[in-house]
């Protein structure tokens, strides 16, 4: 551009008359509703139950493979091996070495990997749509004949020892471990890692039999969504799943609720000279197939769920005490969780900890505001419609709402159910399920910082 | 590949099955890609400055303007930007690297114009002042002393590779910015250096998602085409090379680092888009991508003198580009995490040794073919979400002129020949070519 030019067009596009009102934001429009694409439930005639979506936009297969039973049905002796059981399905099977069925995974487009719960053994593969057989295929051969080479069960178990040491020196660890054991106590979910002494457990004969008693397909429900149509993708599962054979002895029996508790606990983990004090609190509420659920979830938000929510805006933007703090619900069958978790300085622990507490009183004795409710509100629509942008997300989403016995309309019905929630709703939900008086809470730090914990309830040492 | 595959691939992968472009009086280009599939819409943007752009003096600006971005305007005062936009539902960030700058938004659909908004009075009204200017130095100084500095490996990875192996300014120095300019940074150097970089001439933005064409370009003639340019364009850096001829060594300690470490980097890399830099690409991928990979499987698995050699993933661009914005002169690397007992010699020479076997017979066909699906997944999971095909969009617009070139880039590498990757190992990764660094953890070598 010559010189003129560049004048030319710094002066003309910037007259008075074309710049707009830049004194206030343009006005935003109203929630689109979300619709998930629609899926087809069949059983395979070997009990399998299957989920599916055709999603044509992209040429991917994803898919999920569950089987229920997870780290709490092993309890604090078995949660090494139902852990290094998922992680071992992709290490070798009857027909491929580790390497080989890393290549497969490879030259399907995607990947393949297995991971544990506390409630199931998740099988997780993604490819490019037009290798879909040989990635169901090899899915098929992981979940039904892996076979647990010697050699990769000592790297699990080595890999497992060193995982531990390292995670010992983390104080969010620590802090999360403690928090577990003493929010729910002697219950299958308080068992929060493997010890030694669950890792020198994980041994092939012990994995074979836990493969033998959960991997069955009367105990499995496989989600998928890909480009495929759902006739296609039928086919596929039934060359690749329907030759699996087997059947629980006993219909498996869903983990019971944790009594409920009274009462403050606070556990204490020293860490000498430790700069910084982590802490989690929170207490056992409802989840998602609970009426209460989406006010408690709105209640989350407003308080610790994002960056604008309350917590952040008092204890980082307003007090610098830390550079963030936030609240989460943990989901689980048995029982869910609302916890608050940070990191702030040692000598404004106690402070910080009251401040939490004094904004679980205000959330439970005055209503939010419109605006910050809408706020909260958005964010949570925005966050799960964007999850659902992706193949992975929906797979994910379908596989969830099948372990949890959710309908199809439950996933649509989101935004609606969402945009309900009023402030009433929240505030009741708070005073029902965040009580004060019940918390639990769980303190990492340096023994003078600890010290100052005292009032706030009973402390014990962490186990 | 099959032709239909290609043909699938092309379909979603040119995410822009239908798209239109327009170009503001001022230069600043807009890509338009409606799919209403799911309610939310990206908006991501980019301008031609990064480290290598910044000239003698001012090292760190590029980086230090990204941050500038998010500290006020003139109508949407410090820490509004992020709460407004975490109000309707939206995330943001933005990401400096070599040769581009590159922010985004990613909203719920009806919240688009919000976005228009907030970015017109930020590259229009800016709030360029002393206090700004001298917190943001601050924080980039801590974000350096964190995230370089108190991290293992880092100091190496993001600051020593590239100033050992280039010998152009351009390209050796630090993108965080040495302390020293920055302390010395004025605020007429800050301003300059906004106008010339952060003009409309050359931003290029995407809107891809759940909107109408026909208003989302109304919001950017309102917004944006008003927004002048306020200095010529800057002359472009000379970021040019001389050609490396003999193997050169490094030795580094890092008191951080609990284990010791090897990285091997090759300099003189083919130029971006080439059928050359796609073979060399596959190298990369082939060698040290995944828990398949070659070196993998030779120095983990086999020999069991390293314990791992993707920690950060290595190929085409390391360290300092990934593969999608990589522009020569380039890198081409890997790290590898040695196990203290194994000798450095020893791990050189299993490198090469795979090396050598790629220049006499280039990717066995098998494994060529596995490769290239693994990208082809991976590049058509990353272009699933809206946010995914505007970067991909924009990114390409801002680099090599043309928002299509991802897609001919992928083209590309699905039709590369086991023949081109053994010529492009036997020119390019060459002895001559490599550069060793010899990583000793926890204090002197």
């Amino acid at each position: 551009m010559t010189l003129a030019g560049l004048l030319l067009a710094a002066v003309l596009p910037a007259a008075a008359a074309s710049r707009p009102d830049m004194g206030r934001p343009p006005p935003s429009g109203a929630w689109s509703p979300f619709k998930a694409p629609p899926r087809v439930h069949f059983s395979l005639p070997n009990g399998l139950k299957v989920v599916y979506a055709q999603d044509a936009r992209v040429p991917l297969l994803t898919v999920r493979l569950a089987v229920r039973g997870g780290t709490a049905l092993g309890g604090p002796r078995g949660i090494g091996l139902v852990e290094a059981l998922a992680a071992l399905l992709t290490e070798g099977t009857e027909l491929r070495d580790a390497r080989a069925v890393a290549e497969a995974a490879e030259a399907a487009g995607g990947s393949l990997r297995g991971e544990a719960t506390e409630d199931h053994i998740m099988l997780a593969g993604d490819g490019l749509a037009e290798k879909g057989p040989d990635l169901l295929a090899l899915m098929a051969e992981a979940a039904t004949q892996p076979s647990f080479p010697e050699a990769e069960v000592a790297l699990r178990r080595a890999n497992m020892s060193s995982e531990l040491t390292a995670n010992r020196a983390e104080p969010d660890w620590l802090a999360r471990r403690a928090f577990q054991r003493a929010l729910y106590g002697e219950h299958p979910y308080g068992v929060f890692a493997p010890d030694e002494a669950a890792i020198a457990l994980v041994e092939r004969g012990a994995l074979l039999r836990l493969h033998n008693k959960l991997f069955t397909p009367d105990n499995a429900v496989l989600a998928a969504v890909g480009a495929p149509s759902a006739e296609e993708f039928r086919r596929l599962a039934e060359s690749a799943f329907g030759a699996w054979s087997g059947a629980q002895d006993l219909p498996p029996v869903p983990l019971p609720s944790p009594e409920p508790r009274r009462g403050r606990r606070l556990v204490s983990v020293e860490r000498p000279g430790s700069a910084q004090a982590v802490f989690r609190l929170g207490a056992v509420t409802v989840g998602e197939t609970h009426p209460d659920f989406e006010a408690l979830r709105a209640a989350h938000m407003v308080l610790g769920g994002s960056f604008a929510a309350r917590l952040s805006t008092d204890l980082r933007e307003d007090k610098g005490w830390t550079y963030g703090i936030y609240s989460g619900i943990d989901e689980g069958l048995a029982a869910s969780a609302l916890t608050v978790s940070s990191k702030v300085r040692g000598e404004v622990a106690r402070r910080a900890l009251d401040a939490v507490v004094a904004h679980i009183e205000r959330l439970r004795g005055t209503l939010p505001s419109k605006p910050e409710l809408e706020q909260a509100k958005n964010l949570l629509t925005a966050s799960l419609v964007r999850g659902l942008e992706t193949q992975e997300g929906l797979a994910d989403a379908f596989l969830h709402d099948a372990l949890y016995g959710l309908p199809d309309g439950h996933l649509d019905g989101f935004v609606a159910r969402v945009r309900a929630v009023t402030p009433e709703q929240v505030r009741d939900a708070a005073r029902r399920w965040l009580k004060p008086a019940d918390l639990t809470f769980a303190v990492v730090g340096d023994p003078q910082v600890l010290k100052a914990l005292e009032g706030l309830g009973p402390i014990s040492p962490a186990p | 590949m099959t032709a239909s595959f290609l043909a699938a691939l092309l379909l979603c992968a040119a995410p822009a099955a239908a798209y239109e472009t327009f170009s503001l009086p001022n230069g600043l280009s807009v890509l338009l890609a409606p799919d209403r599939s799911v309610p939310v819409v990206a908006l991501a943007w980019a301008v031609p400055v990064g480290s290598r752009q910044e000239p003698k003096g001012l090292s760190g600006f590029a980086h230090l303007f990204e941050h500038l971005m998010f500290q006020g305007s003139r109508h949407v005062p410090r820490g509004r930007f992020d709460k407004i936009l975490e109000g309707l539902g939206a995330e943001n960030n933005a990401s400096t690297h070599q040769d581009h700058t590159a922010y985004y938004e990613s909203l719920p659909a009806h919240a688009l114009a919000a976005a228009f908004w907030l970015d017109a009075d930020r590259l229009a009204f800016l709030d360029l002042t002393e206090r700004s200017l001298r917190n943001q130095v601050d924080v980039v100084k801590e974000e350096r002393r964190q995230s370089v500095e108190n991290e293992p490996y880092a100091p190496l990875l993001a600051v020593g590779i590239a100033s050992s192996v280039f010998s152009n300014w351009s390209n050796a120095h630090d993108g965080y910015g040495s302390f020293a300019d920055l302390d010395a940074a004025r605020l007429s150097d800050a301003r300059a250096f906004f106008a010339a970089h952060n003009a409309p001439r050359g931003l290029r933005q995407a809107v891809v998602g759940d909107f109408y064409p026909a208003a989302a370009r109304r919001l950017a003639e309102r917004y944006l085409s008003w927004i002048p340019n306020a200095v010529p364009a800057p002359a472009a850096q000379d970021a040019s090379e001389p050609p490396q001829t003999e193997e050169r060594r490094f030795a580094v300690s890092d008191p951080l680092a609990s284990l010791p470490a090897v990285a091997l980097v090759w300099t003189g890399l083919p130029v971006r888009g080439s059928r050359e830099a796609a073979a060399a690409a596959l190298l990369g991928r082939y060698l040290g991508h995944g828990d398949a990979s070659r070196l993998r499987q030779v120095l983990v698995k086999d020999a069991q003198v390293a314990s791992a050699v993707d920690q950060p993933e290595g190929g085409l661009g390391f360290p300092t580009s990934d593969e999608d914005e990589y522009r020569a002169p380039g890198t081409f690397g890997f790290f590898v995490l040695r196990r203290p007992e194994a000798a450095v010699e020893k791990v050189r020479g299993l490198v090469l040794a795979e090396v050598a076997s790629l220049a006499r017979d280039g990717v066995p066909p098998a494994a060529l073919a596995r490769v290239k699906a693994a990208l082809a997944g991976d590049a058509v999971r990353e272009r699933q979400t809206a946010l995914g095909r505007a970067q991909t969009l924009v990114r390409s617009w801002v680099l090599d002129g043309d928002p299509e070139a991802a897609q001919a880039w992928l083209e590309t590498l699905m039709t590369i020949t086991p023949e081109e990757t053994r010529s492009a190992a036997a020119e390019y990764l060459t002895p001559g070519r490599l550069n060793l660094f010899d990583l000793s953890a926890g204090g002197a070598p």
